[in-house]
């Protein structure tokens, strides 16, 4: 009787322990999951079962379910950033070959930049949220996608960037610009980006503006064409001669991440 | 039986007067069908007739008015107003004689008539106006040109551009697109003297766009020479196109100078 005790003692743990190893696997085997997404952007946001449901209708869904989860993507607006956000470096890949990635890879690229470019159209919360949670990670992919050879893809990759790069992260794009084998279409874009925040460029930042300016000038030479990067490198002169930031340093404005010390002549990632 | 036979005789009997009845009827047809005939000839010599005949061809001018050139239907109405001019009476304006009291000559003279006159002066009306009248003339049913005139300081290629246009009512309208403009034949009628045309226009990639909107126009006569496409008026407006903007903040939210990003 008390051998037959012992041995239902011992089941009982046995099961107890196997329901904890059970619990433990299931903990580890979504941890990585979490801690990817949380890492992914700088921000805290909170979890949304209908976010996390479309983006993965927009992943694995036929092309009607695609649309609609698209659309209802664009309808949550600003809520659904960092989530967006988070599947950018895992989508977007640190070359400029986009016609070569995996087709399936690349349409989805398209289509969650496609999203996240309406949701920060004329929206100035949505291109605050999206600074408050972007990493080098998100701005570095997100400016080999604008160099890229997938037309989509660049055209809305630029367009994002143009609306939330700024003295922060301005100088992930310079460093492409430096980039003699950078296309034509890639540097009007990236140029353009430039633009966009040269008016209120900081002291570090002005500095690496004019080196970059003077590097593509000399990349695009004197001679015919190019004439879109000309008028927009005159362009970026002009605002940056007119910005009341250009003799205030990054430090001192609470600005040192990424651009204060950056390296130029590291190699591109 | 009986009855029958004893009506044989008096049939008989009635034969010669039938016959001479007969005679006496047909020779009172004969003479309607001449005084008709008379009638007619007489009636086709009377104003009256040539006011109703006049009015045949005013009418029948009217009705191939949509399906034939319209100089045709110009003749046609010429002659009619012409014929019934006739009919009224304005046939001749008068005539004269001339005689010298001392002399057995004497001088006839007469005017044209009315309807001569007339027809001479629109003859050398058709002349003179012969390009006025056919917009006279024309159908009053046709097409306004409308020139949308695009203002694109970047350059940016129209061609390229997916451009739908249609009326308030939701009628599609065929469109050309050219270098610097954007060209549409919008159905009209004679008298419209505006037009309301919508229009909505996206470049590559929505890279810039020609917002929707359904521009009153102000239409004015295709004058000869003007445009070489057979339309009745033309209606021109400027449009501008729209580039995707930054909307220019820094890193705290304030508002900087936006630029017009045109992506590649």
């Amino acid at each position: 009787m008390e051998m037959g005790n012992a041995c239902e003692t011992v089941s009982n743990v046995l099961r107890a322990a196997a329901r904890l190893v059970a619990v433990w696997c299931c903990f580890v085997a979504v941890s990585p999951a979490i801690a990817q997404s949380s890492n992914a952007v700088r921000c805290s946001y909170e979890s949304r079962s209908d976010v996390a449901s479309a983006l993965r209708s927009l992943q694995a869904g036929d092309e009607p379910a695609r649309l609609a989860a698209a659309a209802a993507l664009g309808q949550i607006g600003k809520d659904a950033l960092p989530h967006l956000m988070a599947t950018i470096p895992e989508n977007l890949r640190h070359n400029a070959e986009s016609n070569a990635w995996p087709a399936a890879q690349r349409d989805f690229a398209i289509v969650l930049t496609d999203i996240i470019r309406a949701i920060l159209s004329n929206d100035r919360q949505a291109v605050l949220r999206f600074r408050q949670c972007t990493t080098d990670g998100i701005i570095k992919s997100l400016t080999w996608a604008a160099r890229g050879d997938n037309q989509r893809l660049r055209v809305n990759a630029a367009n994002i960037l143009a609306n939330i790069v700024d003295n922060t992260t301005v100088c992930f794009v310079l460093h492409h610009l430096r980039d003699a084998t950078i296309s034509a279409s890639g540097r009007a874009n990236l140029l353009g980006v430039t633009n966009s925040m040269a008016s209120y460029a900081y002291k570090e930042n002005v500095a690496g503006i004019t080196q970059t300016m003077e590097s593509v000038t000399a990349q695009i030479g004197s001679g015919p064409g190019f004439d879109q990067s000309k008028s927009i490198i005159r362009d970026i002169s002009a605002r940056m001669a007119q910005s009341e930031n250009k003799n205030t340093s990054l430090q001192s404005a609470s600005l040192k991440e990424y651009c204060s010390d950056y390296n130029f002549s590291a190699g591109l990632d | 039986m009986q009855n029958t036979e004893a009506a044989k005789p008096v049939d008989a009997a009635l034969k010669p007067e039938t016959a001479a009845l007969d005679g006496d009827q047909s020779a009172a047809a004969i003479q309607v069908l001449q005084l008709l005939f008379t009638r007619s000839i007489e009636f086709s010599r009377s104003g009256f007739f040539f006011i109703l005949l006049g009015c045949g061809f005013l009418y029948f001018a009217y009705h191939v008015l949509y399906h034939v050139h319209p100089t045709f239907v110009f003749i046609l109405a010429l002659l009619g107003l012409s014929i019934v001019l006739f009919g009224t009476g304005t046939q001749s304006l008068g005539s004269g004689e001339f005689t010298e009291p001392a002399s057995q000559a004497r001088t006839k003279f007469y005017l044209a008539g009315g309807a001569g006159v007339l027809a001479g002066i629109f003859g050398f009306g058709a002349v003179l106006g012969s390009e006025k009248i056919e917009r006279v003339f024309a159908n009053s049913s046709g097409y306004a040109l409308v020139v949308f005139e695009i203002s694109n300081p970047a350059g940016s290629n129209l061609q390229q551009a997916t451009v739908v246009t249609h009326l308030r009512d939701g009628r599609q309208l065929p469109v050309l697109v050219r270098d610097t403009s954007i060209e549409v034949l919008a159905p009209i009628l004679r008298g419209y003297g505006k037009l309301d045309v919508c229009i909505e226009a996206r470049g590559p990639e929505r890279k810039w766009s020609i917002e929707h909107g359904c521009p009153t126009l102000d239409l004015k006569d295709n004058a000869p020479g003007q445009r070489p496409e057979p339309v009745q008026s033309i209606g021109t407006v400027r449009l501008d196109i729209k580039y995707v903007n930054t909307l220019g903040l820094d890193e705290g939210g304030k508002s900087t100078p936006a630029t017009t990003f045109i992506a590649n």
